[in-house]
């Protein structure tokens, strides 16, 4: 390999598995609905720091 | 007489579709049946993986991800029967889920040593199948002595990190190429190959190439 390497062109299917952090064994689609769950938590904490913020005021 | 096709292969040990795809690529190489070099270079999926981490793969990643045990379970069972399927016998009951950094100064001083292509058939297989601590420097030594390399000379390269730059470079290359994934295939520095694709893709991308050469 050369040290300033050019632009690969891709070659083979785009959806063929791999590993892109130690989550690799994780299917894509349910990565994303482990983010869409823990932001979706995240709001509720917001909302119920604010309920408790509001009745505490 | 033509130059041999050289393929350079970034990969983690602890990826379970490396050892994978390393099976695909072989099967593809032997189908295209040209003269072929491979090369691999270092990857570290889990950087901030603890090398002590007392836990198994599934704990692991429960522990990380939040899922289910249960689903966890459900996923490792799927890649089990996909590596059976070419031949491998993962044990992730027994994996032990650890950083992989001393495992690739090993393979560059495999490397260094012309044994870098049975050092990593001897890693993988030590983790994925045999539940052998690849982040253990004596554990380690012992697997190169498997593979021919001198047990003691290893294990002062580990301990001395005699190589551990080697690794951070194939990490820069791998970045700069832009690859994200593992494992990635680069062809003769030309063509890219990313993750366990078919043995016929492996084989097909090989004819291009010898082909595009000839031409």
């Amino acid at each position: 390999m050369s040290d300033s390497p050019k632009p690969l062109t891709i070659l083979g299917a785009p959806d063929a598995e791999a590993c892109v952090d130690d989550a690799c064994l994780i299917p894509t689609a349910l990565v994303e609905e482990i983010a869409v769950t823990e932001l979706s938590l995240l709001v509720e904490e917001i909302a119920e720091g604010d309920r408790l913020e509001t009745s505490g005021s | 007489m033509t130059e041999p096709i050289k393929i350079d292969v970034w990969s983690d040990v602890a990826c379970p579709w490396c050892f994978i795809g390393k099976r695909k690529l072989e099967a593809g190489i032997e189908q295209f049946g040209g003269e072929v070099e491979v090369e691999f270079h270092s990857f570290e999926l889990s950087p901030d993986t603890p090398a002590d981490f007392a836990g198994s793969t599934v704990e692991f990643l429960a522990e990380r991800k939040g899922m289910p045990k249960d689903q966890v379970v459900q996923m490792l069972e799927r890649v089990t029967g996909i590596a059976s399927a070419v031949g491998l016998e993962y044990d992730f009951d027994s994996v032990i889920h650890t950083k992989t950094l001393k495992a690739h100064e090993l393979l560059h001083f495999a490397k260094a040593h012309g044994k870098q292509l049975e050092l990593k058939e001897r890693l993988m297989s030590a983790y994925f199948e045999q539940g052998r601590n690849v982040s253990s420097p004596d554990e380690l030594a012992a697997l190169a002595a498997d593979v021919g390399l001198n047990r003691e000379a290893a294990l002062s390269a580990l301990r001395e990190s005699t190589y551990h730059d080697d690794v951070q470079a194939d990490i820069a290359q791998a970045r700069e190429l832009g690859i994200q994934g593992v494992p990635f295939f680069v062809v003769n520095g030309k063509y890219g190959i990313s993750g366990a694709q078919e043995a016929s893709t492996f084989a097909a991308a090989l004819a291009q190439v010898r082909d595009e050469e000839a031409a």
